[in-house]
């Protein structure tokens, strides 16, 4: 398999090779994970992170619990949750054809938004629980089922749909209308809602990694694990569809089976992720635009572990970023992404002639 | 293969009807009665005007579409009742859809031809790589090979395509209009493609074209799809003995030269003319003759007697004689005038004669 890659990307001319290229990925997701243990608002020293996976003595007595307790969880969930919404939006962006495809392209995020809108806006009593002020609230159990339970509704709706209809593009559109009616309900909720419930909302919004405890970490990363797994199993038919829905029937694809199957996974991924962190955005649409550019190629075999790489690099790095490393202050996640994802992106994608046409055009 | 399998027909089509379902179960039927069988090794021309319905009968005959009622076989397998998997070993198409699939090189693109035939991950054995290879040489592009689609023109992408169909190492192939878009040689070139890998590899080879010049001088076979929503089937020749052209492309303003087998307008007559001269430069006067609008009488231009020409009688049509002079040609008209003496003129060029003749149109 790896013979296979090298042949698929030796038109890549001069630069880094694609085994180097991974290599370098690896070693900067590393970089990051290292850094997001030992920055934020207390920084503490690199030999403490270390001592944390060798067992080692130390230096500081709170060390230990605030790794334990706060940055690795925060940490892994950032991991886990970059590298999910770029396979999601790389799934989607193949399904439907489209380089503006996301994962939550289908309205799962708005699903969720209405879950949690429900639960925090709507229901004057279990609002009590919820009511935790700022960040914290997302990773709360009551809210995570509310976006679970919302994103599954969304789901639920649209697999009842694409076994009906025939063209993806038919579905595109009606995921789009899915989205614009629950996100008027979730409009017509905060426009009754109190002001401070609404700023509870908000901050929902905003998206935070920090939220996420062990078990519930455990229960993100299952959900995640299956999602991808059944995104390498569809590599195959990922790339024959490359071609278009009819070119991939005739090279031997089951269509219909197919597509269940890559509905399914983006909407695991993407819907675990918006029910544990809120909806984040950005990163699904532009992490697989970002692999595309960095290892020229829209082989999926390629692109399935490269994309998920960049999502965890730059989740990783958008959160250090939040954190504002040694103030107090942390900044909305969801801004962050984009504001700082945004250009370095286009920079790369526009630095790269060639990527004209590269999807879609 | 043994001799049965040689003799046996490929495909054969037994009271096909095709079209397509409308909603409240009714029907639209394109084409009705189809009795198709075909040969291996043979090349097969489809025709038929704009909207006669040659996509949908390509479609049915691929079973990417069901037909309404009958039965395609294919090597003796009702394709219907195929699975996608054991349909793309049996038949490879290549489409008209129009589809970016980015960067991948021409190399990955004919391995996805391979896909009915590697595993899950669709990695490539040996053999595959071998057939790959052998595919790629069979349309000549080898050299292409590392190429990305972007970079490639319009004919090599469609040699690219075959390349892939070849790839799948199917006894039929179905081409949809191959040469549409392409220019005159790039058009030439792939369709020599065809009929030699058809008389190569012993391969079937259906396409639809436009092109009735190719069709005649190549087809072993010609589909025609009549106004009447038939199939006449047959060697060209009979097609054209049997007048089943001009009867298939019926229409105000065109005919089908029948000893010619070329379309020519059907303009408005603007009069008769004689034409006297050999060669080339009489086939050239003659077109341009018939372009601007005359008849050309072949009874007297090559037989008349010399005084009768040089001294046209009443009735009989002005005369055009042309004959070599120095490195050129030279043009002379001979007309009578309405009881007047016989005008004589003479011109360098078929223009300048052309223009005379319109004067006194």
């Amino acid at each position: 398999m790896s013979s296979t890659i090298t042949s698929g990307s030796s038109d890549s001319g001069p630069g880094v090779r694609p085994a180097l290229r991974y290599l370098l990925l690896c070693l900067f997701v590393l970089a990051a994970f290292a850094a997001s243990l030992a920055l934020g608002s207390v920084r503490l020293p690199l030999h403490d992170v270390a001592a944390l996976f060798t067992g080692g003595r130390m230096q500081h007595g709170s060390s230990r619990a605030i790794l334990l307790l706060f940055r690795l969880p925060k940490a892994l969930t950032a991991m886990t949750a970059g590298a999910a919404l770029g396979l999601a939006g790389l799934v989607m962006q193949t399904l439907f054809r489209n380089p503006l495809a996301g994962p939550f392209i289908l309205g799962i995020n708005s699903g969720a938004s209405l879950g949690v809108a429900l639960v925090v806006l709507a229901s004057g009593g279990s609002a009590g629980g919820v009511l935790v002020a700022g960040l914290a609230l997302s990773g709360n159990l009551g809210v995570a089922a509310a976006a679970s339970a919302g994103s599954a509704a969304v789901l639920l709706l649209v697999l009842a749909v694409s076994r009906r209809v025939q063209s993806v593009m038919t579905l595109l559109i009606l995921g789009l209308l899915f989205s614009y009616g629950v996100d008027a309900l979730t409009t017509i909720l905060i426009n009754f809602s109190a002001a401070e419930r609404i700023q509870t909302y908000i901050s929902w919004t905003f998206g935070s990694f920090g939220g996420v405890s062990w078990p519930q970490y455990w229960v993100l990363l299952a959900a995640i694990l299956a999602g991808t797994a059944l995104t390498v199993i569809s590599i195959k038919p990922l790339n024959a569809l490359l071609l278009g829905e009819h070119y991939a029937v005739s090279m031997g694809v089951s269509l219909r089976p197919a597509r269940l199957i890559l509905i399914l996974a983006s909407a695991l991924l993407a819907g675990t992720v918006t029910a544990f962190c809120g909806p984040i955005g950005f990163l699904g649409i532009a992490m697989p635009h970002l692999a595309r550019a960095l290892f020229r190629t829209s082989d999926h075999r390629t692109l399935v572990p490269s994309t998920a790489l960049l999502g965890m690099l730059v989740a990783l790095v958008a959160d250090l970023i939040a954190q504002v490393p040694g103030s107090d202050t942390i900044l909305p996640l969801n801004a962050v992404t984009s504001l700082i994802g945004a250009p370095v992106v286009g920079w790369v994608i526009l630095r790269r002639r060639e990527f004209r046409g590269a999807f879609g055009s | 293969m043994s001799p049965e399998t040689i003799q046996s027909p490929l495909l054969t089509a037994r009271g096909l009807t095709v079209g397509y379902h409308l909603s409240g179960g009714r029907t639209r039927v394109v084409l009705s009665n189809i009795e198709i069988e075909l040969n291996r090794g043979e090349v097969v021309c489809l025709v038929g005007a704009n909207g006669a319905g040659k996509s949908t009968l390509l479609r049915t005959l691929a079973a990417m579409q069901h037909p309404l009622s009958g039965r395609v076989e294919v090597a003796g397998a009702d394709i219907a009742l195929l699975s996608p998997k054991e349909r793309a070993r049996v038949v490879s198409v290549v489409l008209t859809d129009r589809f970016d699939p980015g960067y991948i090189t021409v190399f990955t693109l004919v391995s996805l031809g391979r896909n009915p035939y590697t595993n899950w991950a669709g990695s490539l054995a040996q053999e595959d790589r071998l057939q790959v290879d052998r595919s790629l040489a069979q349309v000549g592009i080898e050299e292409l090979a590392s190429r990305s689609l972007p970079q490639l023109s319009d004919g090599e992408r469609q040699k690219a395509m075959i390349a892939r169909a070849l790839a799948q190492e199917t006894p039929l192939i179905i081409l949809d209009e191959p040469t549409a878009f392409l220019d005159v040689t790039a058009r030439a070139d792939i369709m020599q493609v065809l009929l030699d890998l058809s008389r190569q590899t012993g391969k079937t080879v259906i396409l639809s074209t436009h092109d009735l010049e190719f069709a005649l001088r190549s087809a072993d076979r010609m589909m025609l799809i009549m106004p009447n929503g038939t199939l006449k089937t047959g060697a060209p020749e009979d097609l054209v003995l049997q007048g089943s052209f001009s009867e298939a492309f019926r229409s105000p303003n065109v005919e089908f030269d029948q000893n010619r087998a070329q379309f020519v307008l059907k303009r408005g007559m603007r009069g008769k003319l004689r034409v006297r001269g050999e060669g080339r430069a009489l086939t050239w006067t003659v077109h341009a003759l018939e372009r601007i609008g005359y008849t050309i009488s072949s009874d007297d231009s090559a037989a008349a007697p010399s005084d009768s020409a040089s001294a046209p009688i009443d009735s009989a049509p002005p005369l055009v004689s042309v004959e070599s002079a120095g490195d050129g040609y030279r043009w002379e008209l001979a007309v009578r005038r309405s009881g007047g003496p016989v005008e004589h003129s003479v011109y360098d060029s078929i223009h300048a004669l052309a223009d005379a003749i319109r004067g006194f149109g």
